[in-house]
């Protein structure tokens, strides 16, 4: 049952019963009023005629006192009225005898000066009022009224209030039934709002506009769905946030495990590419590579598109720089038709230290939102890394080679080294002092037969020995020339450059500002090696006839180039992709040393012009003061 | 469904008590009138000694009732006897009824007294103090105030009205101070006995009689307020007594007596009474016998009244 009806049953019941009690109440009130009033009434009456009649009562002027009763009869209410004298003896108005039954009827006491008393007679219901003539005197005047009227009247009031309890009851009922209709309204409205939040629909409002608690309940009921419905939009935003992150994050971490240092790097954009549009929930795409020295494309991997369908484009982020790419200025848009269809094509660049390396391009069923753009942009930085670090994986893999064949070479320089000494030892030095001592031991043959002879046997040992320590002496000095030591590099460059086997020695020429500095010994004796390599060469193979030796000392660098105009050759780098023992390991070893203190060597040379060979080492501010010392 | 029934029956519980129960025993139903044509008297209650009072009238009726019955009030509570007031009607003779013993205390004035006394031999209790505090009062002959009557000689030839036939200040004083003053009856017009010094009075005012005998008390009254001139005042005899039937007991009068002496209208007893002071004893009583009323008694022998007429 409803509430308003709940309410306007209970007061319509309410106010019958209210109602019902109240006319019996009221009755019995009203009656009783009303006939205590009357019988005021009727007391002051009798006394006012107890009063007229005690003069002619007292002076035995019974006639008079006889009329004075009669005369009351004109009232019509009145029933009787009888005087009952000190004496005993009565006068009265009725026609016949007055019964005894009625004189005693309601008798005086000795202490009471009026009583009242109502009756059934013969001419209908009654009330007799007995009073005292006079106080203290033992005479009565009853009256005996017609009770009928109060009867009558109290009917009267009866029904008066009866019919008013009625229709106060009818327009209390309506009364009623409006109430709770008025009371219940809102609590209804607020009832279907209540269950529309329950639905969940936050967006609707109650209207009661009412003053009193119930307006204040519904007021209050719309700021609390206000604040509802904003918390239930902050919660939204906030999971859409977080679904955002989430799918960056699954996406982000999709690339990463992607990533293998091991595997190529075309492998590892696939991957990439599928984890992308798998967690962003794209149609496809694909990712172009460029090479490394120009903007041409020398790569493209695709995923759910054909690579023929693929519009042209070069380099197209390659102006970009990263400050560009940190603002997410380096983004395309761009549309594509294909089966039909019209997708959104989104490119943003792989880039490694403001470096272009490339772009990915995905295809969308619409245009992807900024949090996808930025997720995009941080994958295109995390696949350049890759790619960078893919690529110093195997320049990494390449050196560790070299260092192995280098090693391997310089293992074998040793013992080549070893075997020349050797030889150089046994070949020379041995049959040198082998001869010697025959010369010395003739000599000895000789010194007491000839002595001429013996001197001269003795000069010739002493001129073979002489021989035999320079032989020793070049033998030490290519081990390491002190030239180095005391003169410093050029010097010691030219002293080896004009005492290698050449067939035809050339013509040595020395350039540069070498003399007036020294650098570090360490780094010396690296750029020795390495003119030491080149000489060698030139020696061996170049059939020059012009050597040009330049030393230079700059701020941060010391430069030696050792130049021939000898037959030279075709140089290509891929020469060091040789297999073993192809490989031009003195090139190599070259270079390697050069490295291994940061600097490099260059080598230039065609074919009947010669070949230079040049070393750039870096000098740091100590290095080049050395000399000052 | 249980909240309407339990609705319904709190209804039905809270309209119980209203609804109105038949009076199931039939009312016995009174008849007004009887056939027996035999007169009808009232019950009264004989068994128990009720001593009765009466009085002279002095003024009317129902004042002097009212008067006496709170007087009688204190009677009873002082005694311890019951009392009941009866006045007498205008053809009764309380003198009769107090010698006879139908009446056994009777506030009498002198002349009345001094008749019953010779005929029945009522005695004298007390006299009333008047408020000049004596025990002897006075009459007054009063006229209209517009009358040119300035001594009693002039009412030669004029109307004059008593009390009553028994009152002392109404008939027998007055009728001392006529004949004091040479004024027969016979030399009046014509006079009356208007019944009361109430009744005196208004016939004075209204010009109906020239003038009239009056008690000193009420005269004064009527004097000072413009409605009376007082004409004549008379010497002072014993005032009204409170006298007693020969045939009551000794040891009641005694408790009688010694009540009334007790008696202070202007003290304890005031509140009580109503308008006593207009009475002739508004101040209590004294003691009194016969002796006090001989010099009343010569006058009234004098005057014939113990002959059932005047001189």
């Amino acid at each position: 049952m409803k509430l308003g009806n709940k309410i306007s049953i209970v007061t319509v019941a309410i106010i019958a019963v209210m109602g019902l009690l109240t006319v019996p109440l009221i009755s019995h009130f009203v009656g009783n009023a009303l006939r205590e009033s009357v019988q005021d009434k009727e007391i002051s009456l009798a006394k006012v005629v107890a009063s007229n009649l005690a003069n002619p009562a007292l002076t035995g002027n019974y006639l008079t006192v006889q009329r004075n009763l009669e005369g009351l009869k004109e009232d019509r209410q009145l029933v009787y009225a009888f005087l009952i004298l000190p004496d005993g003896s009565i006068l009265h108005t009725f026609k016949g005898n007055i019964s005894s039954e009625l004189v005693e009827l309601n008798r005086l006491t000795p202490k009471q000066s009026q009583a009242l008393k109502s009756f059934s007679s013969n001419d209908g219901r009654v009330e007799d009022v007995g009073v005292l003539l006079l106080d203290g005197l033992e005479s009565e005047l009853h009256i005996g009224y017609k009770e009928d009227y109060i009867q009558a009247t109290l009917k009267r009031v009866f029904e008066t209030i009866f019919t008013l309890t009625l229709v106060g009851v009818i327009l209390g009922s309506l009364a009623a039934g409006a109430l709770g209709k008025y009371l219940s309204s809102p609590i209804e409205k607020l009832t279907t709002l209540t269950r529309k939040i329950t639905e969940g629909q936050l967006d609707h409002r109650v209207t009661i506009t009412t003053k009193d608690e119930v307006g204040e309940l519904a007021q209050s009921f719309n700021r609390m769905l206000t604040a509802l419905e904003e918390s239930m939009s902050k919660i939204r935003v906030a999971e859409e946030e977080q679904r955002i992150k989430n799918r960056e994050l699954s996406v982000l971490n999709g690339v990463a495990e992607t990533i293998r240092l091991g595997q190529e790097i075309n492998t590892v954009l696939q991957d990439a590419l599928v984890q992308i549009v798998e967690n962003l929930a794209l149609s496809g795409g694909w990712v172009q590579l460029r090479s490394r020295e120009t903007t041409e494309i020398n790569s493209i991997i695709t995923l759910g598109i054909a690579e023929h369908t693929i519009p042209c484009s070069e380099c197209e982020f390659c102006e970009c720089d990263l400050s560009m790419i940190e603002q997410g200025q380096c983004l395309s848009k761009s549309s594509l038709h294909k089966d039909g269809r019209t997708y959104q094509v989104t490119g943003v660049p792989i880039f490694v230290n403001a470096r272009i390396l490339g772009a990915i391009y995905l295809l969308s069923n619409k245009e992807l939102i900024s949090p996808d753009l930025v997720t995009l942009q941080t994958i295109g930085g995390q696949l350049g890394t890759m790619i960078e670090n893919v690529n110093l994986w195997k320049e990494l893999k390449a050196r560790e080679a070299k260092v192995s064949q280098l090693l391997e070479k310089v293992i074998v320089a040793q013992e080549d080294e070893r075997k020349r000494i050797a030889r150089e030892l046994h070949d020379e030095t041995s049959q040198s002092l082998a001869a010697l001592a025959m010369r010395l031991k003739v000599s000895m043959g000789w010194i007491h037969k000839d002595t001429r002879k013996a001197e001269a046997l003795l000069e010739e040992s002493k001129d073979e020995a002489v021989r035999i320590m320079r032989e020793l002496h070049n033998i030490v000095f290519h081990l390491r020339p002190t030239l180095l030591d005391d003169l410093g590099l050029v010097p010691a460059l030219r002293w080896l450059a004009e005492s290698r086997d050449w067939k035809e020695p050339p013509e040595v020429d020395v350039q540069g500002n070498w003399s007036k500095e020294r650098i570090d010994p360490q780094l010396e004796t690296t750029l020795y090696r390495i003119g030491q390599e080149a000489i060698t060469n030139a020696a061996k193979y170049s059939q020059a006839t012009h050597l040009f030796i330049e030393f230079k000392v700059e701020e941060t660098k010391a430069i030696l180039k050792i130049q021939d105009n000898g037959k030279g050759f075709i140089w290509d780098e891929n020469m060091f992709e040789l297999e073993q023992g192809k490989k031009p390991l003195g090139l190599m070893g070259m270079m390697e040393r050069a490295a291994l203190i940061g600097g490099r060597v260059e080598i230039y040379s065609e074919v009947k012009h010669g070949t230079t060979v040049e070393a750039v080492i870096p000098l740091k501010k100590e290095d080049n003061s050395y000399g000052k010392n | 469904m249980s909240k309407v029934r339990l609705l319904v029956l709190s209804t039905i519980l809270l309209l119980l008590p209203t609804m109105g129960c038949s009076n199931l025993t039939k009312e016995n139903v009174i008849s007004l009138t009887q056939e027996d044509q035999n007169p009808v008297v009232a019950k009264r209650d004989v068994t128990s000694s009720v001593y009765t009072f009466s009085f002279d009238r002095r003024m009317d009726p129902a004042e002097d009732v009212k008067m006496y019955a709170p007087f009688l009030e204190y009677l009873e509570r002082t005694t311890g006897y019951n009392f009941k007031l009866r006045p007498m009607a205008q053809n009764q003779n309380l003198i009769e009824e107090l010698g006879t013993g139908r009446v056994d205390i009777a506030a009498i004035g002198t002349l009345s007294y001094l008749k019953a006394h010779q005929k029945y031999g009522v005695r004298p209790v007390v006299r009333g103090i008047t408020e000049q505090g004596k025990a002897e009062y006075r009459a007054l002959i009063i006229t209209s105030t517009n009358s040119n009557l300035r001594s009693l000689s002039d009412l030669r030839g004029k109307t004059f009205t008593f009390g009553s036939d028994t009152s002392t200040q109404g008939y027998l004083i007055p009728l001392i101070m006529l004949t004091e003053a040479g004024v027969k009856l016979t030399d009046l017009t014509g006079y009356t006995f208007a019944g009361s010094h109430f009744d005196t009075a208004n016939a004075v005012i209204s010009g109906r009689y020239a003038a009239g005998g009056i008690q000193d008390t009420l005269g004064r009254e009527l004097a000072n307020k413009g409605l009376v001139r007082i004409l004549a005042e008379s010497k002072e005899f014993p005032s009204s007594t409170i006298s007693v039937s020969p045939s009551l007991p000794t040891d009641v009068v005694k408790k009688v007596q010694e009540a009334l002496l007790k008696f202070t209208p202007e003290g304890n007893d005031k509140g009580m009474l109503y308008h006593w002071d207009q009475t002739e004893m508004p101040l209590g009583f004294v003691s009194t016998d016969d002796k006090d009323f001989e010099k009343a008694r010569i006058w009234a022998v004098r005057l014939g009244l113990f002959n059932g007429g005047t001189e």
